[in-house]
């Protein structure tokens, strides 16, 4: 009888369930590191099942913030909303130090900006810099003139020395039958983007896990499955390089020099994707993107950064 | 001779028809700017004056910190709530967006609903998630369990600047005015999204 019990806690164990995450990352010293995620906000079993993904990731792979992409808090702006979905699911990560930097999803209030864990300052859009990353958040709910001259002067300010992420709820392109590709965001974002050489894009919105080809050299993430789900949502897409929705995903991030490795994993702690982006030197500001990212360049002084993609690891 | 004569009447009478015709149409244009300028100087100034009763309501409360607990905030957006409720007690619909403003607003909407970007601008307001069972008042809170519809930027490049204590909203097929910080419907134009 013992036996049969401990050869069942074995199996229990090592379980996909129960498996803990296998991280990919190389962990370098002096590295930024990151995890993402997107519509999480429910307060339901899922959400706390990759918040616990995380925590485990986070012992392997010690994250300094989170970066969310919007819908942090469905249903209700209360008190004990805040707390049931999130400062309780994801206390571990808090109480070790980890920082959150929220974006504004549509089921989110504008005065989530005052809410202090989520390091909005009030601002429904804003800029931080961690080690050579520049971060924008945006707010995408109301994509007004006044912020996009704000993006366009942060942009052009942050220069070409350090990566450009931008992130915020709608995806310009998504395999989502829900909601698919914001195309009206899209022909008022892309243009700044190519235009000051944003590197790597993140959204949510669509529940599911999809990693884009890059789009004239830019790179687009979809993570909107961090609570929520909708299983089976992803069509057939001639720009999906990867896409997962059968189960919660989050992401780990690393930025190491002109390297930028990343790895999405399951609530069942599998991952599911990953690869490295490196940066390549490019032309001039004001000069068209080359033709093709996927070739190696030159290196040369006096241009700047531009992501190429390796994938690794492919399940 | 007389086929000359006719055929100089003929050419005189239709550039008289063309030259009355071109006078009338350019008369519909002028008249049409005028009532829009007017429709969006009566709107800036009454969105003018809700900027001024919206500060003088959050200076009756004490100020929101940029990093506030929840509690905190939901009570002062509750409060700030209340304080306008009782500043613009009177109001409402058409308020702000007047007749005017509304027939100059709804004009600019039509426009972007027939210009060349008018399929992402539908197909963006189309993919918020459905809003049903919802009666759209002045001084009402937008419902907590309600989600946004994304107003398109290029709808937003084109409607009238405002200040940042009021946002444009799109509930079903109505444009809203909402105060940003406590919520709350200002006033809209039903059925102004074709």
């Amino acid at each position: 009888m013992r036996r049969l019990l401990a050869s069942i806690a074995l199996v229990t164990l090592l379980s996909p369930s129960h498996s803990r995450p296998q991280v990919t990352a190389p962990v370098k010293p002096d590295s930024v590191r990151m995890a993402v995620i997107g519509d999480m906000g429910t307060g339901e079993t899922p959400q706390y099942d990759v918040s616990r993904r995380m925590t485990e990731a986070h012992a392997k792979f010690p994250f300094d913030f989170v970066i969310m992409l919007g819908d942090n808090i469905y249903g209700g702006s209360k008190p004990k909303d805040f707390e049931r979905k999130f400062s309780i699911p994801y206390k571990p990560l808090l109480d070790a130090g980890v920082k959150f930097y929220a974006s504004l999803g549509n089921h989110d209030s504008t005065n989530e900006s005052f809410y202090a864990p989520f390091n909005m300052n009030g601002l429904t859009y804003y800029t931080f810099k961690k080690g050579n990353v520049r971060f924008f958040a945006l707010n995408s709910n109301y994509m007004e003139p006044k912020q996009l001259a704000w993006l366009e002067n942060e942009l052009k300010g942050a220069g070409d020395g350090d990566w450009k992420i931008c992130y915020f709820h709608h995806p310009l392109f998504s395999s989502g039958r829900m909601h698919g590709s914001s195309t009206d965001l899209r022909l008022v974002l892309e243009p700044l983007f190519l235009k000051y050489h944003v590197d790597v894009v993140f959204a949510g919105h669509d529940h599911v896990y999809e990693r884009v080809k890059p789009q004239n050299g830019i790179y687009y993430f979809t993570e909107g499955a961090s609570g929520e789900l909708r299983a089976g949502d992803l069509k057939q897409s001639t720009f999906t390089a990867k896409g997962f929705d059968s189960d919660n995903t989050f992401m780990l991030v690393e930025f190491a020099g002109n390297q930028m490795n990343f790895q999405t994993i399951s609530r069942a702690g599998q991952s599911v994707d990953s690869g490295v982006i490196l940066r390549q030197m490019r032309s001039s500001a004001n000069s068209s993107p080359p033709a093709s990212r996927e070739a190696g360049a030159q290196l040369a002084t006096g241009q700047s950064w531009a992501p190429r993609v390796n994938e690794l690891n492919q399940p | 001779m007389k086929k000359q004569a006719s055929i100089k009447t003929i050419l005189s009478l239709t550039l008289l028809v063309i030259a009355g015709t071109l006078t009338a149409r350019c008369g519909r244009a002028s008249s049409q700017a005028v009532p829009d300028t007017r429709g969006f100087k009566e709107f800036h100034d009454r969105v003018e004056e809700y900027e001024k009763l919206h500060k003088d309501a959050e200076k009756s409360l004490p100020k929101l910190k940029k990093k506030s607990k929840q509690a905190v905030i939901a009570a002062r957006e509750q409060a700030l709530v209340t304080k306008i409720r009782q500043l613009r007690s009177n109001a409402r619909r058409g308020d702000i967006f007047t007749p005017s403003a509304t027939e100059a607003i709804t004009r600019v909407i039509k426009t972007v609903f027939a210009g060349p970007d008018a399929q992402p601008v539908r197909d963006t307001i189309q993919a918020g998630e459905p809003l049903e069972g919802f009666e759209v008042q002045v001084n009402q809170r937008y419902p907590d369990n309600l989600p946004f519809t994304t107003v398109p930027p290029t709808l937003l490049r084109k409607l009238p600047g405002l200040p940042d204590e009021v946002d444009y909203r799109i509930l079903g097929s109505a444009l809203l005015l909402v105060d940003r910080k406590a919520n709350m419907i200002v006033d809209f134009i039903p059925n102004a999204i074709p």
